[in-house]
């Protein structure tokens, strides 16, 4: 397989765009098909057969530009290559020449070839980290013979020929080629690292705790929420419906087959049909967790973009209900709005279910799962159990997700014990690992047949 | 015949253009290299932007007929691929009773009847009693065809999975008659408003053509060719203003169909110039929300002043 484009689909891969390996074969036979002559066809020609998402195109368009644009390439930015080329064009050395002629000689063709070669060799296109940039250097700088050009110029030194016009020249040409070498170990870097870097922080983001994250993180933070949230929703989806081969309806197959005389051409199989999940979340924004409210609450909007029958509610002093506001609103104002329309005040817990109860009872029903976010500090007053009871039998799932680390549940003004048996499930949930594997328990339990 | 169709990205352009179908290099360089590889194309994007238009006009292209399945849920393959004609069928059993009889008469025991009515058992499930849907028709197509999926994310998952066998393979299997290859490889595209992500296994299969909403001077040659009647400063006045609501948060912006639309509304009302008045009675034809509308009613004459501006500019 031709390496520029084996290369190329390295560094795609590198930008998270997913490419198996028909898809490369494929992009084999069009780069066959329209040649690396027209660059403008061979990029819209790739892009429809490697990024098969409007997200993974605008990767993989910027990953074709810086990598097409990669010096080794193109020749024409070498053309004040080597001091004294002109001087001697013409006998090139032959194809095993070395270092020291190809620079004497003023091959700059050769030496691209050279450098080409050593460069495959070394198997830069498999550099993950660009720490790895040093190492990367060094083996290219052998692999090139720079050993040799060093022995010579020695060499040149104590016989007193230092000063020649051939030492000039190798240390002239020497400096050139390592600086072609820096450059192009550089774009490869930015080329190949840039995503698994990425993919590494990332990775570091979601098991951080939430409350700990710094200014720069939000943004990427906010990405990752919502691809998250994407993620969950199309997994679930797709539980909608689910047949249940090998169990016959009769009812409907004799009413589908009463046209062809009762004889049962038409067979129809029972088919389950499996709730969307149904939620309410309910979510503290009290001060206490205000670090975590942030996200939990991007989290939500997030979801309720992509699943339909959320009912959101925020509360502090009071409770109140938010579903329009997230339904209607972008996030960057959804959020504030959210958090602002909550009355302020000590968090009261039992207020809050006081509310729920007499307002909107009817948001609780045998399929709705109630997610309830916060750290069940209720500032000593009455926590009544009995209203998140009532709660909980009517509806079908009362999960609790806590912010709190594990170790701080109970201390102080903490009633997360008196809340903890009437729940079904009561979680940690303070990176966003741990919002994930929640929220998958959350559809999991909700989607199952009823 | 078809060495000349799809010659060279630039002839697709241009041979696409002279049938009023502007596209774009994107498209045309889709086209080609689908047509070259025998590949599907699962072309995306907003609705109106002529998805199921750029199938018309390959298939006009073609000179091929167009066969169109249009997904919707619970799709499934009685109604994509084929069907058995029970009818036909049971009125041949009813015809063919004596001979049946006459088969079966001197058959002395129940395993001897059975055994006869093996040899003939076939006759019933042959193609002659196979109703062809959208798909299985596709390949029976001799001269070729352009096949369209409308809509594929409209469909089931469990749908999906069916196309897969065509997609890859052009062939479908029926479980009584064995499998059906396409006499001639069809050109197969599938349209998606991406209602849902399709599967990596379908994705896998195709070439991905995404078309967004046109770009000012895409937009000004679209509807140049498809309202031939229009002042060409109304034109750009035109799309200049749809240009702007586009960037306006709406719920749903107006695309390629609804700018043409909008065109011939004013060529109608003898418009040479966009002017406020008119553009307010005309917002219903381009916006399709009473709250858009409402909202860009407010804002009428900022978004003319934009649009003019950045015409300008």
């Amino acid at each position: 397989m031709d390496r520029v484009l084996a290369d190329f689909i390295q560094a795609v891969r590198g930008a998270e765009v997913r490419v198996s390996v028909a898809e490369a074969l494929e992009a084999h036979e069009v780069v066959r098909l329209l040649g690396y002559g027209d660059r403008d066809a061979l990029r819209e020609g790739l892009g429809v057969t490697l990024a098969k998402t409007v997200d993974e195109k605008g990767r993989f368009f910027d990953t074709f530009d810086r990598y097409f644009t990669a010096e080794i390439f193109a020749d024409a930015a070498h053309q004040e290559f080597l001091p004294g080329a002109e001087e001697a064009p013409g006998d090139a050395p032959g194809e095993d020449a070395t270092l020291v002629e190809r620079l004497l000689a003023g091959d700059r063709a050769g030496l691209m070839s050279a450098l080409r070669e050593a460069v495959r060799e070394v198997g830069v296109s498999e550099m993950t980290l660009f720490t790895q940039r040093g190492i990367v250097m060094q083996r290219l700088m052998a692999r090139m013979g720079l050993d040799r050009l060093d022995q010579e110029l020695a060499q040149l030194e104590r016989s007193g020929q230092g000063g020649g016009d051939r030492a000039r020249r190798l240390r002239e040409g020497r400096a050139y080629l390592i600086d072609q070498m820096k450059t192009f170990v550089q774009q490869q870097v930015a080329l190949y690292t840039g995503a698994s870097g990425q993919a590494l922080r990332e990775q570091a983001l979601s098991e951080r705790r939430l409350n700990k994250l710094e200014e720069e993180d939000a943004a990427r933070m906010t990405e990752l929420v919502q691809r998250l949230a994407r993620r969950l929703a199309r997994v679930h989806a797709r539980r909608a419906k689910r047949a249940h081969r090998g169990q016959l309806d009769v009812r409907r197959t004799l009413r589908r087959n009463m046209g062809f005389d009762g004889n049962l051409f038409n067979i129809h199989w029972r088919r389950v049909r499996v709730d969307k999940p149904r939620v309410v979340v309910i979510c503290d924004v009290s001060r206490s967790v205000a670090d975590y409210t942030r996200f939990l609450l991007l989290f939500l909007h997030s979801l309720s973009e992509v699943m339909d029958r959320i009912r959101s509610f925020t509360f502090c002093a009071d409770v109140v209900e938010v579903t329009d506001i997230f339904e209607h609103q972008p996030v960057a104002t959804a959020l504030d709005a959210a958090q602002a329309a909550a009355p302020i005040g000590p968090t009261d817990y039992g207020r809050t279910l006081a509310h729920l109860v007499e307002r909107h009872l009817d948001a609780f029903t045998p399929r709705t799962t109630v997610l309830f976010l916060g750290d069940a500090r209720n500032n000593l007053s009455d926590p009544r159990a009995d209203l998140l009871k009532l709660i909980a039998q009517r509806s079908r799932h009362l999960i609790w997700l806590n912010p709190e680390s594990f170790v701080t549940w109970n201390t102080g003004d903490s009633i997360i014990a008196t809340y903890k048996p009437l729940c079904h499930v009561v979680r940690e949930c303070a990176s966003l690992r741990q919002l994930e594997s929640a929220v998958d328990e959350m559809l999991r339990l909700t989607t199952r047949a009823s | 015949m078809d060495s000349e169709r799809f010659a060279s990205v630039d002839a697709i352009m241009r041979d696409f253009a002279a049938m009023d179908y502007i596209c774009s290099r994107r498209i045309a360089t889709c086209l080609f290299v689908a047509h070259h590889l025998g590949r599907p194309i699962l072309v995306e994007g907003p609705a109106g932007v002529g998805k199921t238009e750029l199938a018309k006009t390959v298939a006009r292209y073609l000179e091929q007929p167009l066969v169109r399945l249009q997904c919707y849920e619970g799709l499934d393959e009685s109604k994509a691929i084929y069907e058995w004609k029970y009818g036909k069928q049971l009125l041949y059993i009813q015809l063919l009773k004596e001979k049946l009889h006459e088969v079966m008469g001197d058959a002395q025991t129940l395993e001897a009847a059975t055994a006869r009515l093996h040899a003939h058992e076939d006759v019933f499930f042959s193609e002659h009693f196979l109703e062809p849907r959208p798909l299985l028709k596709a390949l029976q197509e001799p001269d070729g065809c352009v096949l369209l999926v409308d809509e594929v994310d409209k469909s089931d998952q469990e749908f999906e999975a069916l196309l897969l066998e065509i997609l890859s393979d052009f062939q479908v299997t029926v479980p009584e008659i064995g499998t059906i290859v396409a006499m001639r490889r069809p050109f197969v595209l599938l349209t998606s408003n991406n209602t849902r992500e399709m599967s990596d296994a379908l994705k896998r299969r195709c070439l991905h053509l995404y078309i967004p909403y046109p770009d000012a001077d895409l937009e000004r040659r679209i509807v140049a060719v498809r309202v031939p009647g229009i002042e060409i400063a109304l034109r750009d006045q035109l799309v200049a203003f749809i240009q702007r609501i586009r960037r306006v948060d709406l719920k749903k912006h107006p695309s390629v169909s609804e700018t043409v639309d909008w065109a011939k509304v004013l060529v109608l009302l003898h418009a040479n110039a966009l002017e406020e008045s008119m553009v307010r009675e005309t917002l219903s034809v381009f916006l399709k929300f009473e709250e858009d509308i409402r909202r860009v009613e407010q804002e009428v004459t900022t978004l003319l002043h934009d649009a003019r501006a950045e015409m300008m500019g």
